[in-house]
């Protein structure tokens, strides 16, 4: 990808921002929809940040704010505050160049002058007049006669090849001879590989240099080596105990898979699970149940309180039709007694003037006799006025 | 659209540093394995990518009220509730907190397919996406 754009830098104007390597990126100046630095950034009327094509590209698809989903229009969108796109220019970035060479870091707001006037690797047209390829800018000061892309000859086979690829061809010309290493002795490029695999002179390592032997030694003494070697001859053995460990962890591996897949699948889980539906359940109805009984409990206390209500009204009108009886025979008894005083004076009145002048005497049988009659009367009126009273007590009670 | 498939990348990279995963015993589904399969398309993450369970040799497709036996989930955030600051883990954690939330009330229905399971995968369509979910149960 990074090749693909870079070879567009050319033209300079399709520069992918948001696919830049950032030296370090703090996470609050990262857009939530693209997960990059912001570019061009906008505010929302919510407080959320994005950059404006995301954030204009997500409201397209739908109008929310895509943190809150809030509503949002276009209208809700005003731009950042300066010293938040100052922040996310300033920020450092790898030149994009960076896998050809280019080290260097450079503010996002200057890489489009970076790459367009300084960038040694930036690809740009060939000078030379004929030709129409690519080159990179450390490339250019050179004589526009002398192309790059011109084609030359290969010193070895002679085959016509591109100046900027000749690197790449020497080391892959068949004809082209060079000294192996250790030996001294020249070899073509194709047959200097499988020399040196087998070239006598080279330094090579024991083969049992893994299970610990330190020795190392030109090739022709390997075979001497390896005949005292220890660790050689026990490397078949050795060998063969760590495959049989692999094949026993192996199937180690499967059989707990095995176990896990079928252990959730067995009897006892569907078991298990069956006895926790039915506790589910029985929990359920214990809930249900004991909600019943405080209803009852709240109705039968209604209840309860509305006859006793209606108890007590009735006690309070017998009460009041008590009183009211009360009050009649009180009066009833007054107006007795009135009349009964009044028949005591007429029957004392009438007869003084006939027996009290004539019975001095005969005064003490006289009034001893009407004395007598009017204690009687007394007594009556007293005894039926006490006979009231237990009444009344009972009454109160 | 320049700039979203790089997000891809970074999503992935989080992923491995910092995998998206609910703790929950839930008793239903502990001990099991499930594969969910992503289908980005070009306009991800503006539109929501296609999630789906897939059954395979060990990995059936969990039980659950929300989830057709065709492996399609009916949850909000898949259609009409997605936003582009999601990602796969936040889905994925959507889709975990859903599995972990099943069961809890005490309703032992909640561990079946969804009542029109037979109805819906008779005619479903291969993408999850092309079907309008109605969302109306927030139980689970």
């Amino acid at each position: 990808m990074e090749e693909g754009k870079s070879s567009k830098t050319t033209s300079c104007c399709e520069l992918d921002i948001r696919s830049l390597l950032y030296v370090s990126l703090n996470d609050n100046l990262v857009c939530p929809i693209c997960c990059s630095a912001f570019v061009d950034p906008c505010y929302t009327k919510c407080g959320h940040t994005f950059c404006s094509v995301c954030l204009y590209r997500a409201l397209a698809q739908s109008q929310k704010c895509p943190v809150d989903r809030g509503p949002l229009s276009d209208d809700d969108i005003c731009p950042p505050p300066k010293i938040l796109s100052n922040m996310v220019n300033e920020l450092l970035v790898y030149c994009p160049n960076v896998d050809k060479g280019c080290k260097s870091t450079v503010q996002r707001c200057l890489l489009r002058h970076h790459l367009q006037d300084k960038c040694r690797y930036t690809l740009l047209a060939c000078p030379s007049d004929a030709c129409t390829e690519l080159i990179e800018r450390r490339f250019i000061d050179r004589d526009p006669a002398n192309c790059f892309h011109r084609p030359i000859m290969c010193p070895d086979c002679h085959d016509s090849v591109a100046e900027f690829e000749l690197d790449d061809h020497k080391n892959t010309c068949t004809a082209r001879s060079t000294k192996c290493p250790d030996c001294s002795k020249e070899f073509s490029m194709a047959d200097i590989k499988d020399h040196l695999d087998t070239c006598s002179e080279s330094v090579v390592t024991c083969p049992a240099n893994s299970l610990g032997c330190r020795w190392s030694g030109r090739r022709e003494k390997l075979d001497s080596h390896t005949a005292e070697c220890v660790l050689t001859s026990l490397a078949p053995f050795l060998d063969k105990q760590e495959e049989r460990i692999a094949n026993l962890e192996a199937e180690n591996k499967t059989l707990r898979a095995q176990i896990a897949v079928g252990g959730s699948n067995s009897m006892l889980d569907s078991d298990v699970f069956h006895i926790f539906t039915e506790h589910e359940r029985f929990r359920s109805e214990l809930e249900r149940l004991s909600e019943q009984l405080g209803e009852l409990e709240i109705r039968q206390s209604v209840m309860l309180t509305n006859q006793t209500v209606r108890a007590k009204e009735e006690i309070q009108n017998m009460r009041n039709a008590v009183n009211a009886i009360r009050h009649q025979m009180h009066f009833l008894m007054m107006e007795r007694r009135t009349w009964a005083l009044q028949n005591l004076a007429t029957s004392s009145v009438v007869p003084p003037g006939a027996v009290v002048p004539a019975s001095s005497s005969a005064a003490g049988s006289g009034a001893s006799g009407g004395n007598s009659n009017g204690h009687e009367e007394v007594a009556n009126i007293r005894f039926m006025r006490r006979e009231s009273e237990p009444y009344r007590q009972d009454v109160k009670l | 659209m320049p700039g979203y498939t790089k997000r891809l990348g970074r999503e992935l990279s989080d992923l491995k540093t910092n995998p998206a995963v609910v703790m929950d015993d839930n008793p239903l589904y502990a001990g099991k394995t499930f594969r969910l399969q992503f289908r980005f398309t070009p306009t991800y993450p503006i539109e929501a990518p296609e999630v789906q369970f897939i059954a395979s040799l060990g990995r059936g497709i969990p039980m659950h009220p929300h989830i057709y036996s065709n492996g399609h989930i009916c949850l909000d955030v898949l259609g009409s509730g997605w936003s582009p600051i999601q990602t796969v883990g936040s889905v994925s954690m959507s889709i975990q907190s859903m599995l972990a939330g099943n069961d809890r009330n005490g309703f032992p229905q909640r561990t079946e397919r969804p009542p029109d399971d037979a109805r819906y995968i008779a005619s479903a369509p291969i993408s999850p996406k092309q079907t309008r979910f109605v969302y109306h149960d927030d139980n689970v």
